[in-house]
């Protein structure tokens, strides 16, 4: 009975669709075809065609400034700022000794851990592995950690890290080759991908994002140099340039505010999908939530507030910064309340239609995810064990479509009408308090 | 009494003394053979051979001669660190009646003892210092000295070398408290160079990089408003603290800015860093070391045992523990512990019975001091005895100088007690017949007990 009422809805499901015409089919999509498929599927791959091209018509290029990075073998300064993460440092100063390039310096700075860092750390100074052990004894803050990393390195370069990544072992030479090809380049964002991610459901779905939107989506962006954010993780960048714009401002978003910052003084960025380091992910969707409403209150609070000036033809307007900060604009924002309009559109026009429209939409954008996830397959070093994620991609929609655009608004509103971001323990209270009294 | 007096001073009026004689002797007359048929000898402090002939009496080849009471003439405090170690006291004219009592009992005692015939050094060495102490029934007492390169000397025992800097009494008073001759307390914890043994040293903090102590440690600034930190001298601009980041002045600490934590700058290369390298440099010799390959070495104040009165009477070095661990074949206690676990885990498997008991001399002490020459005999016998109550398969240990573990396997604990009893039996039936003198009479007090071998514990076995 119930395979008969399944293919019985599947036929009035075709033959609803079949009758409808491609007008009506549009008429209802129009969301999907306007703005979905046009920018993350036919967009991303011909820039992404064009970037393979291009990366091959320049390989001499690229194996000379190679060959350049080991003649020259500058000093690379790995800073890793964090608190309580003691259970981590082991692992990331293992991953950093195996490294193909070997001249570097790892510092790690503590933040005030009150767990067993300190003696970890120690313990990694004493064998040699790490170089410099710092230590806050009052914490504060990510970035306050980060500038006093920066004023004790040495390197040419400085990378940042987080505490609980790993690297493949050429991912700090992978990382440095951009610079040695052009020299306006004033950072470079690594490839970061999900430790273990197919622990569970979460972490899967998170793997596929961060393919999504950090291998194929800041690939694009670095091609069309719109490229807005390097993440904390795992990011390079040239020290004189970090100098000159004084380091880290205060977060939440300050991985996109140092980008901004360097896009400013008209410096590019550039995105090395080479350079590859896996993060641990948050283990569930109440930590993933709480970091998702904390990254989006942040493109309200730094994109909108802080360097809204990018949107003005002002001194510091630059047309690709523009266009980066427009993009992130209409699809994170606009198209997130556009999202709302549609729906009550489609409640309002079609309202006994809705048990077609939803089918066929789950149907073309998981479709969607299809095609962008072979993309990424092409570009993947480790396919066999990412093509494991492909059948993930059907909760896909679910994922990005309702969960993360409900986390997104509610982040927007939260930090548009309450400034929530200043009340964010993330950043220790005392900063928090200055920076919403200065307005910063 | 005879009582040798050196001095130049002939001037010197003795007051008549009752039953003692003084001999007044010049000191370019002295030689070690005037100073065998004395009871005692005191040495003008005004003399400028004090030490030397101190040293001479102290080295003497003749115990008689090298434990003799000798004390300085003087109206001051003695000052010179050596002779302090060297001598008994100090008297003077108006005290001197003071140290014939202790003299005579020093001269008593050291009559008494046999003379030691031995060629081999630390030997002869071990055996003046029990003596010493035994005559004098004092502590062997550390003294603080800036001369010294080991900061801290032991009166007499420092006599014995050639070079009064020789690093072997430290090591030879270690092994004396090890075989139960002297009893060791903590006095202090002394660092040493560990090229030449000197205490004299200079700890201080160096670069981790280019190992320079020229360092100075500033506070670390946090600018709240632009979370820019540094060290403090990067703000400072003349009186005024100036973020170089954000060109805001730093009024009020706590509301502006923090100081999180300190941090050492290097002037010799510029290395920056929070934990600086200790080092130790030697005043002696120059050697550099970290802190942690200095050796650590516990100063202690010593007193003898009555094993080591048994040595200083007889003068013989014997240990009963270390006599029976060769004849026993007995294993280490850490080992004794691990064939214990061992034993246990095995229990839980196979089901089997074993059991550990222990064995304690408790009036060792007592026993020391009557055993006499005859130790090593009753030793023996001692080993025949207890081999003969165990089995080949039994593990015997031994915790201290009177206490001995035993693992009977597959033995329950009656069994073990059956075994203990016999031995105390013997040993007991031994010791009296042996040790026991005409004028008194050794009575043995020895407690046995036994426990299964999970139930092991000291605790369980010694309880008092």
């Amino acid at each position: 009975m119930e395979i008969y009422d399944f293919f019985e809805h599947t036929k009035n499901f075709l033959f609803f669709w079949k009758t409808a015409g491609m007008m009506k089919i549009f008429r209802i999509f129009w969301f999907f075809f306007v703005f979905e498929i046009t920018r993350y599927v036919i967009f991303d791959i011909i820039v992404f065609c064009f970037y393979r091209i291009k990366k091959a018509v320049l390989r001499n290029r690229w194996e000379a400034a190679r060959l350049k990075l080991k003649q020259q073998n500058p000093l690379v300064s790995i800073i890793a700022p964090g608190k309580n993460e003691g259970k981590h440092i082991t692992s990331l100063a293992h991953s950093l000794s195996e490294q193909t390039y070997k001249n570097i310096e790892i510092i790690i700075i503590d933040d005030g851990s009150d767990d067993d860092t300190p003696q970890i750390c120690r313990q990694l100074l004493r064998e040699g592995k790490i170089s410099k052990y710092l230590r806050n004894d009052i914490r504060g803050g990510k970035a306050s950690a980060a500038n006093f990393g920066l004023q004790q390195t040495k390197g040419r370069f400085i990378i940042h890290v987080d505490v609980d990544c790993s690297f493949d072992r050429d991912a700090i030479e992978n990382i440095l080759i951009p610079f040695f090809v052009d020299s306006r380049i004033g950072a470079v964002s690594g490839n970061v991908k999900v430790k273990n991610p197919t622990e569970s459901v979460c972490s899967a779905l998170q793997a596929i994002e961060y393919l999504k939107t950090v291998t194929i989506g800041r690939l694009v962006g670095s091609t069309i140099k719109t490229l807005r954010i390097i993440s904390g993780a795992f990011g390079a960048f040239r020290k004189d340039i970090l100098e000159r714009i004084g380091g880290w401002d205060i977060g939440p978003g300050l991985d996109g505010d140092v980008v901004v910052k360097i896009r400013k003084i008209d410096f590019a960025i550039y995105m090395e999908p080479k350079a590859v380091c896996y993060t641990s992910p948050p283990e569930n969707f109440k930590a993933l939530t709480k970091q998702r409403l904390r990254w989006s209150r942040s493109l309200v609070r730094f994109r909108m507030r802080k360097h809204r000036d990018i949107f003005f033809p002002t001194a510091n307007f630059r047309f690709s910064t523009f266009l980066g900060f427009m993009e992130n604009m209409v699809y994170n924002v606009l198209l997130d309340i556009k999202w709302i309009v549609y729906a009550i559109d489609i409640m309002i026009h079609f309202p006994s239609t809705a048990k077609y429209i939803f089918p066929l939409n789950y149907l073309l954008y998981t479709m969607s995810n299809v095609v962008q996830f072979m993309v990424i397959i092409s570009l993947s070093e480790r396919k066999k064990d990412e093509l494991k994620l492909a059948p993930y991609l059907l909760l896909m929609p679910l994922y990005i479509a309702i969960y993360m655009r409900a986390v997104r608004t509610y982040a927007y509103i939260q930090e548009f009408f309450f400034r929530v971001s200043y009340k964010d323990p993330w950043n220790p209270r005392k900063v928090s308090e200055k920076a919403e009294e200065l307005r910063i | 009494m005879e009582i040798l007096f050196i001095t130049n001073d002939s001037s010197l009026k003795i007051p008549p003394l009752e039953k003692d004689r003084i001999t007044l002797l010049p000191s370019n007359q002295f030689n070690i053979k005037s100073a065998e048929n004395c009871s005692a000898i005191i040495i003008d402090q005004r003399i400028s051979e004090t030490k030397n002939v101190l040293i001479e009496i102290r080295q003497s080849q003749s115990d008689i001669v090298a434990l003799k009471p000798v004390f300085i003439f003087s109206h001051k405090e003695i000052s010179d660190i050596e002779i302090q170690c060297l001598a008994d006291g100090r008297t003077n004219l108006q005290e001197l009646s003071e140290i014939l009592y202790s003299a005579d009992r020093i001269s008593k005692l050291t009559t008494t003892l046999k003379e030691l015939k031995t060629e081999n050094f630390q030997t002869l060495v071990i055996l003046r210092i029990l003596r010493f102490l035994y005559a004098r029934e004092m502590q062997l007492k550390p003294l603080l000295s800036p001369k010294y390169r080991y900061g801290y000397v032991y009166p007499f025992a420092i006599s014995q070398f050639k070079d009064i800097e020789d690093f072997r009494i430290y090591e030879i008073l270690a092994r004396m408290e090890k075989e139960g001759l002297l009893i060791g307390n903590f006095y202090d914890r002394v660092h040493f160079c560990n090229r030449c043994h000197s205490a004299f040293m200079n700890f201080r903090e160096i670069c981790p990089s280019c190992k320079s102590a020229n360092l100075s440690v500033e506070n670390v600034i946090h600018h709240f408003r632009c979370g820019y930190t540094a060290q403090e001298s990067k703000f400072m601009q003349g009186e005024q603290l100036i973020c170089p980041k954000c060109n805001s002045i730093l009024r009020h600490i706590g509301t502006d800015y923090e100081k999180p934590s300190t941090i050492f700058i290097c002037h010799s290369c510029q290395e920056t860093f929070q934990e600086p390298l200790v080092e130790c440099f030697c005043f002696y010799c120059t050697n550099r070391t970290p802190v942690e390959e200095t050796v650590s070495w516990d100063i202690k104040t010593y007193e003898i045992s009555p094993a080591g009165i048994n040595c200083a009477i007889n003068g013989i070095i014997f240990s009963f523990a270390e006599f029976l661990k060769t004849q026993l074949e007995l294993v280490e206690y850490d080992n004794f512990k691990r064939i214990v676990e061992i034993e246990i885990e095995r229990k839980k498997r196979y089901k089997r019975d074993s059991s550990i008991g222990s064995f304690r001399v408790t009036n060792f002490q007592e026993m020391y001091l009557m055993i006499g020459e005859r130790k090593n005999e009753i030793g023996l016998e001692m080993a025949r005895i207890i081999k003969e109550a165990l089995r080949t398969t039994d593990v015997i240990t031994v915790l201290n100088e009177s206490t001995f573990l035993i693992l009977f396997l597959e033995t329950p604990v009656t069994g073990a007690n059956t075994a203990l009893s016999r031995i105390k039996t013997n040993i007991e039936k031994l010791l009296v017949n042996n040790i026991s003198t005409p004028d008194k009479k050794f009575l043995p007090e020895i407690s046995i007990a036994a426990v299964k071998v999970e139930e092991f514990s000291l605790t369980n076995l010694l309880p008092e």
